[in-house]
């Protein structure tokens, strides 16, 4: 029986989690400051602003932590794609989305390739966590100190196109959150990935293939029949209905694990 | 016969210099026959603001007692003139003072008061009436009585209205300015109305980016009961002070209803802005919105949450088919 392999190290698990956190109490004390209103209940608009410079001033201080971490470990190459993952790569990615993960087409991704993230995952990381994010806080820096903002910018107040910017991407990061956590369930089977993130460790087996197609037809498709099992396995996620790790334990192989 | 501008600068000159000398010597006290720097019964009006303020208008020095009767009553010529009776001559309110040394009898009259001239048909529309109503019902009013008068703020040498044309940092500044000049200083406090008050720093320590919102909203937004005019004269107490921060941050800004009172009256819209009427004077978290972006926002959201769960319904709809199959 083979070990489940180590894939997030620790202090990838811990910055996300806090990060996951911070994030969640700017999206609501975001919300409740951009619709304050004396009728509006989501959150008192003092306590709001504190709660958002606060954890505002916490993720920034998480994301210079991410920074290090991604700079001193290998963790950071998992962020810069190769060229074939942003043509084909990405193509491929997202027509399983679209309609392959529907007819239980093998995952074109394998998580414990030394590529952790699949093309999709990376680029969308990439301009999340170095575009979008330090962006955010900026601006949101602008907000929280505006004498460092110009008074005017074009007749309006300097701090506007900041606010204006932070409000806007803000609003973005929220809508990636819910397909993040939405797409986490894609994996080997619906709580595959949430674990990974949660413990570290994932199952050392990949069981990409569906057990509803011929495996003739999925390599017509261009998938990858050398990770794909012909086994018909009982599983029990939706989506990717292939997933049966009893049975397949019994035959796997030692993998790599992608980065610890 | 006319009188040349050069003629005329210079009799300006000449009694300039005797006032001043005038102040330096002492002279004018009651009973001193020093004599007087000029006749000034055929002073003509416009003069007599330059006349008068030769020696009110500046820092005098000399006799003290003269100087300190000179400085209860100063003026700043530059701020007179800017002053809403900037136009007017001295003797248009102080009628009489024109004789100088000024007479006991003239001096020991009661001073003019603002409803001496602001009554009538003429000033209907600035709602004296109801300034008074305001003022009479003012912490100001009740807590000092008589003692507080409308020149306790209002020092008509260099009183501004309020300008629906002035922009509105400026009308923030001259505004705060009256409150400030007498709440900033302790001393001042103590001397003119016997009370001491906490530093304005401390009092309003809970306030966040409080430099911010001094420069950018009145004492009057939070400190009155709002009416439908710019100004209310209400202050109100204290405990009764704006401290709810969506009362200024929300779409139904009370802001609206005051400092901005005139631009919503010509309500703009700018490239989708809620509120565009603060839109060139400040950014206010709450109330400054653009429709379009909340639009889109709202739209995303929905695609996506609708996305998501149709998705879901078809990996559902998918698992259960293939373990049928």
């Amino acid at each position: 029986m083979s070990m489940p392999v180590a894939h997030y190290p620790l202090w990838l698990r811990l910055w996300h989690w806090t990060n996951a956190l911070f994030f969640l109490a700017l999206i609501v004390s975001g919300l409740a400051l951009h619709y304050a209103s004396p009728t509006n209940t989501i959150l008192p608009f003092q306590t709001a602003r504190i709660v958002h410079n606060f954890t505002g001033l916490a993720l920034a201080i998480a994301y210079l932590v991410f920074l290090l971490g991604n700079r001193f470990t290998p963790n950071g190459k998992h962020y810069i794609p190769a060229r074939r993952e942003l043509t084909e790569g990405l193509w491929r990615q997202l027509l399983y989305y679209l309609v392959g993960i529907f007819r239980g087409d093998p995952h074109p991704h394998d998580p414990r390739d030394p590529q952790k993230f699949n093309p999709i995952q990376k680029l969308t990381y990439l301009g999340i966590m170095y575009v979008a994010t330090p962006v955010v806080i900026v601006t949101g820096l602008l907000l929280l100190f505006p004498e460092l903002a110009p008074r005017q910018i074009w007749n309006m107040p300097g701090v506007l196109p900041a606010a204006l910017l932070h409000s806007a991407l803000g609003f973005l990061l929220s809508m990636f959150l819910v397909g993040h956590v939405y797409l986490a369930s894609t994996g080997e089977t619906i709580a595959a990935n949430y674990e990974a993130m949660l413990t570290g460790y994932r199952s050392a087996e990949f069981h990409p293939v569906s057990h509803r197609r011929p495996h003739a037809e999925v390599d017509a498709n261009g998938s990858n029949a050398a990770t794909s099992t012909p086994d018909e396995p009982e599983g029990e996620s939706f989506g990717n209905p292939a997933s049966n790790p009893t049975a397949a334990k019994a035959d796997a192989s030692p993998k790599v694990g992608a980065d610890s | 016969m006319s009188v040349t501008q050069h003629q005329r600068g210079r009799a300006i000159g000449i009694r300039l210099l005797l006032g001043w000398l005038f102040v330096w010597f002492g002279a004018g006290l009651p009973g001193q026959q020093n004599p007087a720097p000029a006749s000034q019964s055929d002073a003509m009006e416009g003069e007599t603001v330059v006349y008068c303020l030769g020696c009110h208008g500046t820092q005098p020095t000399g006799n003290a007692e003269v100087v300190a009767r000179i400085r209860a009553a100063p003026v700043d010529a530059a701020r007179f003139s800017a002053s809403a009776h900037g136009d007017k001559s001295c003797i248009f309110c102080h009628y009489g003072f024109s004789q100088f040394p000024h007479t006991e009898k003239v001096l020991q009259r009661k001073k003019p008061q603002c409803s001496s001239c602001h009554r009538g048909a003429k000033y209907e529309h600035w709602g004296f009436p109801e300034i008074k109503e305001e003022f009479d019902a003012s912490i100001h009013k009740t807590a000092q009585g008589d003692a507080f008068t409308c020149f306790s703020c209002h020092d008509p040498h260099t009183f501004q209205p309020s300008r629906d044309t002035r922009s509105i940092p400026l009308t923030v500044e001259y505004s705060n300015s009256l409150c400030i000049e007498c709440h900033r200083d302790q001393q001042q406090m103590q001397l003119r109305f016997g009370v001491t008050k906490p530093a304005l720093e401390t009092i309003h320590a809970f306030l966040p980016n409080r430099e911010l919102h001094w420069r950018t909203v009145r004492c009057l937004d939070c400190h009155t009961a709002p009416n439908q005019r710019m100004v209310s004269h209400k202050i109100l107490p204290k405990a009764q002070a704006v401290r709810n921060c969506v009362e200024c941050h929300s779409q139904e800004s009370r802001l609206l209803t005051q400092l901005y009172i005139h631009r919503v009256k010509e309500e703009r819209q700018t490239a989708g802005f809620l509120n565009s009427v603060v839109l060139n004077d400040a950014y206010v978290v709450g109330m400054t919105r653009n429709r379009y972006l909340d639009a889109a926002s709202i739209a995303l959201a929905a695609i996506t949450f609708a996305g998501i769960f149709l998705h879901a319904l078809g990996r559902f709809v998918a698992g259960r088919r293939g373990k049928r199959s």
